[in-house]
């Protein structure tokens, strides 16, 4: 499964333009998989000018997808270029870029894990639903702390719940993101420099 | 990290956000930018984790078991009793003694500094840099960490590699 996938609850799905064509195709899927509880994943192939997906559930795949992302997910995966419709959201990348770096700016002298997590950009963050994971666990594979609010939200789980440290929470979260192939390479404490 | 690109200079976003300090000498920037410790973590003399109450979702600092998790000054002493702390009257140089003040603003704990022997206090700023400043009120007011609630003072750990 490409690295770049990533589940997609129902209240989040339909608002890229770009992706129109996928969601229309998605609400008949999700329409036809009504009763299944367990994700979708949407095999994605151009040709020329045409589309040809197939749709399986999640499960055959052994993908696991966070607790509380329920009901038919569908994640698009497109097997001949490997991109995902994520990778191609660059309106939302922005977004997210925009609003890290003012919550950044305006945190940086705070101790307080109040105030750095209720931060209105990062609660727009949150907004801005599970397609911005990826992103997040960029930032955090970069070094960047006190994501873990933002991803306990967003997934509705929280696997560095008994660390004591920022340090250990990145390494929980990354894990978690490695594990569900949502970003890749080593993490801080594998690192050889 | 990003954020930094946009501020080269340490003295450059310091001075940004303490005003206080726009022009001030006596402050000098000691350490690079580490988002693991906070202030408290620095003043308790810890470098490795970020203490602070917990928050909603958990995990990622700590905070003293002993200690009430209330966002209040009282819980901040609680944490620095752990240490051997005692309350004092003020942030006065004592000769054997080694001072913490705690700030507040708007009714909640915001900041923690740590006297130096030479009566300066050590103050890491947020996610930022450690500093070393003159005055208590270098880092404070209503654009910096309100004022300072309350102090402490324990007897003064001997350096690591000396003996009594």
């Amino acid at each position: 499964m490409n690295e770049a996938t990533l589940s997609v609850s129902d209240d989040e799905f339909g608002r890229s333009g770009e992706d129109r064509w996928h969601d229309r195709r998605a609400r008949v899927l999700r329409s036809k998989h009504r009763h299944q509880s367990t994700p979708l994943v949407i095999s994605v192939v151009r040709f020329n000018k045409w589309l040809y997906w197939d749709s399986y559930p999640a499960t055959q795949e052994g993908i696991d997808v966070p607790k509380g992302i329920g009901g038919p997910t569908v994640i698009f995966f497109e097997p001949s270029t490997g991109r995902s419709r994520f990778e191609g959201n660059e309106a939302l990348r922005a977004e997210f870029e925009r609003l890290s770096k003012i919550w950044k700016r305006e945190t940086l002298a705070s101790s307080s894990l109040q105030e750095i997590g209720s931060h209105w950009a990062y609660q727009r963050i949150i907004g801005l639903g599970p397609d911005v994971i990826p992103m997040i666990l960029e930032h955090v594979q970069r070094g960047d702390r006190h994501w873990g609010w933002a991803l306990a939200a967003l997934t509705g789980i929280n696997p560095a719940e008994r660390t004591d440290s920022q340090r250990a929470a990145a390494e929980a979260w990354l894990a978690w993101g490695r594990k569900r192939g949502l970003v890749g390479g080593e993490s801080e404490s594998e690192r050889v420099d | 990290m990003d954020w930094l690109e946009e501020n080269p200079s340490p003295s450059e976003w310091i001075e940004l956000e303490f005003s206080r300090l726009r022009n001030n000498p006596t402050y000098e920037p000691k350490s690079p930018v580490d988002q693991d410790y906070n202030c408290i973590a620095f003043a308790a003399d810890d470098t490795e984790r970020w203490w602070w109450p917990p928050g909603p979702f958990g995990g990622g600092s700590y905070w003293p078991p002993e200690a009430p998790t209330e966002l209040t000054v009282e819980s901040f002493i609680a944490v620095f009793r752990t240490l051997g702390y005692e309350l004092c009257s003020d942030g006065t140089p004592e000769e054997g003694y080694e001072k913490v003040a705690i700030y507040e603003k708007r009714g909640e704990p915001t900041h923690a500094a740590r006297q130096e022997p030479d009566g300066r206090w050590l103050s890491k700023l947020g996610q930022g840099y450690d500093i070393v400043h003159q005055a208590l009120e270098d880092i404070g007011g209503e654009n910096g960490y309100g004022d300072v609630a309350v102090f402490l003072r324990r007897i003064r750990p001997a350096p690591p590699g000396t003996s009594e």
